[in-house]
């Protein structure tokens, strides 16, 4: 177990390589001067070789790299090129609205998508089965910018229960930081709860017509122990799956819902990056969020050891 | 008054869209301390039978049952959720065929075996760990204590029937439902659960319902049996007396095509022709008629009811006294008896194959599995080997590096003069058209989405081979098989029909080797017999060399000209088949032979007189 922890986790490295060229050379394609951003389109020629020297941009492709990997590895994300802010120090700032907003998602998918697909699965073909799928399929074809919009309209506008967007942080004000919270994770969420409803369903329905599952009933347990233990422990591994794979997805769908709600997060840290061409912090923060879903990839690699005794590492 | 009694079972299918009656006005009856033995083939209804005594038939709308089933005194037809609860496992308890699937995977024993009696009993964890020990123990489960805390997959398969066994038992249930409990395991540990299946109904004073489809599984353990056909019971009876004189065609047609290790050797067995009937489709008459050797016009108009015959043996049958075309003569192929003669085939030289077992941060080798420990074998053109041994002895890996599916780690494998390991580019085109395969699984092994005209092409366009419609029908018809197939998909035929399928996608491309990797084991008796029939005809016909690998000496008892046993990776015995079912002298071919099911010397006195007649 540990020297497959081990192994795993040195296999990141080649992985994590790899990633930051791809991610450095990726960035370095995009059109435009990253010195017209900065300095905006009337400077000089002179003023902007300067701050190209500056900014190292005068050396080799593989000179800056190098420069940049280096700093990456003794810890040093490198500075900001727009606010001249240390990157580590700026991603520090933007991960919690982050992970607050894909913990809250995770939590309803896990609170809501697997119950509801328990319940899916067990009534099946009936109109509680209809409905749930149905809203399953609803919620996945929802683009995220549009039930965002909805969601102002009806809780903030129109009802006017919660505020229409902004952030607190969490230590300074829970509640308000709470109630800034539900609008976005409701819509980062909702694709994560329809997937997840969707495979416990398939999978419990499955699990439910294996064999031991009829030897779980010909010994004369409970309809709700060998639902809740005998089949939904062994439908659960392809769930986790999805989930895993969901995680990914949910670092995409924050950019749009961040950017909507104007949350201070990841997201609207990597989409402004771009826009102003601050390439460091870009490079620092997807450099970041890869190694967070590799983790989570092992993290989930792990549980599946947990829920099935016949995987072993 | 019996134990069990079942009268007028009638279980349907979708009776509101499409009926399909899977089981019709079934009567059985079970006394405490006897074994009632239901026989027939897949699609007879004797699992249906079953699991309505459980209340396990689908619930309303997707099937009705009706008839009465009492257990003593307890009406069980007329109980409710609950009520049945209170049935299952407590009194009625069921083994199934399968125990890799039948166990949860994901819960230890302990834990499943502990619910099933905290299932009926107010008893505490501590407790019912306890009475989970206890039945553990009762199943001869050996290091009981351990395997409290393991899950199905460390154990072997028989364990696991073991383990499945004291989960059936763990309330103390006074009639006990087996459901081919031996069918998916190894000979010798076959003949271990039956006798522990014997000796717990005895002790226990249970009632005993084996459901099988092997008749000498049925004349060494079972008191009475009932035979059953497209979901009606033919015939039924003591087992002496029903096995030795039986009244319906059928049961003596099932004897007759049940391959016998006392049969003279590659002897053709009497087959029954067509397959069971489709049950959605109503027809008149006696549903065995179409297959019947001496049906009349009336079994065609007129369904036979049960008839007594003699004392407690019924029939249902118009003329149980019709003189039945016995077995055909021994048509034994000239080639037989003889040596084996011109060059062989295909050679296995000192053939070994290991795998490397990894561990550790490094995953060095730190042993190796000795799947195949220095092997040689020769196959005789127009011969059949017989590649025998149980599970895990290595007869597939060692077939594997003939197909070139596995590299040996040592000696050669060598088809007519090719090294299999590494031929040229010609060499390989010929190896692969040349050795065909035909696989256990018929339902694994066919393309489901593809037609039949397309499955038995490929090969074919593979090789550059005549693929014409007017081929792919010769080729159908070789297998007993029409044109009316080809456009038609797996799904449409039965597990023979699709077994004949794959013999014919194997023969397209004209081999002259046939690996027969246990390709008659998931087939019906009767099916058997046409397979290996066909499969002795073809070889005949087209001088054609079989390696047959198999579990069951009594299977290639009609085909097989060599026998090679095969244990823990190496040959332990190997010769002529005559010599080997004579006088074997291995030990290990003994044991073999003697646990194979319906073997004359096994069976307690008084049971089988009709079987050993």
């Amino acid at each position: 177990m540990i020297g497959y922890l081990v192994r795993r986790l040195a296999q990141l490295i080649p992985v994590l390589f790899v990633v930051s060229v791809v991610l450095f050379l990726l960035l370095r394609l995009l059109p435009g001067d990253p010195t017209t951003e900065i300095l905006g389109q009337e400077a000089s020629a002179a003023d902007r070789a300067a701050l190209r020297a500056d900014l190292g941009l005068d050396t080799p492709l593989w000179r800056q790299f190098l420069d940049w990997i280096g700093g990456v590895l003794t810890g040093d994300l490198g500075r900001s090129w727009l606010t001249d802010e240390p990157v580590a120090g700026v991603i520090v700032d933007r991960l919690p609205a982050t992970v607050e907003l894909g913990l809250i998602a995770l939590l309803l998918a896990v609170l809501i998508g697997i119950p509801a697909g328990v319940l899916a699965a067990v009534r099946r073909r009936t109109a509680t089965d209809s409905a749930l799928t149905g809203l399953g399929v609803l919620a996945l074809s929802t683009p995220h910018f549009y039930l965002a919009a909805l969601l102002i309209l009806v809780f903030a506008i129109w009802l006017r229960v919660v505020p229409p967007s902004g952030y607190v942080p969490f230590t300074e004000d829970p509640a308000g930081n709470l109630v800034r919270m539900v609008l976005p994770a409701i819509t980062v969420g909702s694709t994560v709860v329809a997937v997840v409803l969707r495979q416990t369903r398939g999978s419990l329905l499955a699990a439910l017509g294996e064999d031991y599952i009829r030897t779980a009933e010909a010994t004369g347990l409970r309809r709700r122990r060998i639902v809740t233990v005998y089949a939904l422990r062994n439908a659960l591994v392809p769930v986790v799956t999805v989930t895993a794979l969901q995680i990914g997805a949910l670092m995409s769908a924050t950019v749009v819902t961040e950017t909507i709600f104007t949350l201070p997060g990841m997201g609207t840290l990597i989409v402004n990056g771009i826009f102003s061409r601050d390439l460091p912090v870009v490079q620092g923060a997807v450099l970041v969020v890869v190694t967070f879903v590799l983790l989570v990839n092992l993290v989930t690699d792990l549980v599946y050891a947990w829920l099935d005794p016949r995987i072993t590492y | 008054m019996p134990l069990l009694s079942v009268e007028h079972l009638t279980v349907t299918f979708n009776p509101d869209s499409r009926p399909v009656p899977a089981v019709t006005g079934v009567d059985l009856h079970v006394d405490a301390g006897e074994t009632l033995a239901v026989v027939g083939e897949s699609g007879s209804g004797k699992t249906v039978t079953a699991l309505s005594v459980l209340g396990l038939t689908p619930r309303p709308p997707a099937c009705r049952t009706t008839g009465t089933i009492r257990l003593g005194d307890t009406d069980l037809t007329s109980l409710d959720a609950r009520g049945w609860r209170s049935v299952r496992g407590r009194r009625v308890a069921m083994v199934f065929q399968d125990p890799s699937t039948a166990l949860n995977p994901l819960l230890t024993l302990g834990t499943q075996i502990a619910d099933a009696i905290r299932a009926h009993e107010p008893v505490g964890r501590a407790a019912a760990r306890e009475r989970a020990l206890a039945a553990l123990e009762l199943a001869r489960l050996p290091q009981p204590g351990t395997r409290l805390e393991q899950y199905p997959h460390q154990l072997s398969g028989g364990m696991r029937q073991r383990a499945a066994i004291a989960l059936a038992l763990a309330a103390g249930p006074q009639l006990l439902i087996a459901d081919e409990p031996t069918t998916a395991l190894d000979v010798a540990v076959q003949a271990e659960i039956l006798d522990m299946l014997d000796t717990l109904r005895r002790d226990l004073g249970m009632g005993l319902i084996l459901i099988t489809h092997d008749l000498g599984t049925v004349a060494t353990h079972a008191d009475r049996v009932a035979v059953m056909y497209a979901g009606r019971v033919v015939e039924t009876g003591p087992t002496g007396q029903v096995l030795g004189d039986p009244r319906m065609p059928y049961t003596r047609a099932l004897l007759a095509a049940t391959p016998r290790l006392d049969a003279p050797a590659r002897q053709r067995l009497v087959a029954i022709g067509g397959h069971p009937p489709d049950l959605a489709v109503a027809a008149p008459g006696c549903a065995f008629a179409p297959r019947c050797p001496v049906a009349l016009d009336v079994c065609r108009d007129e369904r036979p009811a049960l008839r007594p015959h003699a004392p407690d043996q019924l029939a249902a049958c118009h003329h149980p006294e019709a003189p039945l075309p016995g077995p055909v003569a021994a048509e034994h192929d000239p080639t037989s008896a003889g040596e084996p003669t011109g060059e062989p085939v295909a050679e296995f030289d000192e053939v070994v194959l290991h795998y490397p077992v990894r561990r550790g941060l490094l995953r060095r080798v730190v042993d190796r599995v000795r799947a195949v420990d220095g092997v040689s074998l020769r196959l005789w053109p127009g011969r059949t080997l017989a590649l025998v041994g149980e599970s895990g002895s290595g007869k597939t890996s060692l077939t594997r590096t003939l197909l070139r599916l596995e590299r040996p780690t040592g000696g050669t494998v060598s088809y007519s003069g090719i090294d299999v390991t590494r031929p040229d580019r010609e060499q390989l085109r010929r190896l692969q058209r040349e050795v065909q395969v035909v696989f256990q699984n018929p339902y694994a092994s066919l393309d489901p989405r593809m037609t039949v005209a397309q499955i038995l092409a490929e090969p074919l366009r593979v090789h550059r081979l005549d693929a014409s419609r007017t081929e792919l029908v010769r080729l159908l018809e070789q297998v007993g098989l029409d044109a009316a197939a080809l456009d038609r998909h797996p799904a449409a035929f039965s597990g023979g029909q699709r077994q004949r399928i794959a013999i014919a996608r194997a023969l397209g491309p004209r081999p002259r080797l046939i690996v027969c990797d246990e390709a008659v084991s998931a087939l019906d008796v009767s099916i058997q017999a046409q397979v290996l029939n066909l499969l002795a005809d073809l070889q005949r016909e087209h001088d054609l060399s079989y390696l047959f690998i198999t579990h069951d000496l009594a299977v290639v008892r009609s085909v097989a000209h060599d026998i090679a046993v095969m244990r823990h990776g190496r040959i332990v015995e190997h010769g002529p088949a005559e010599r080997i079912y004579g006088s074997p002298t291995h030990e290990y071919t003994r044991l073999l032979l003697e646990m194979a099911p319906g073997h004359p010397t096994q069976a307690p006195s008084g049971r089988t007189a009709a079987w050993s007649r």
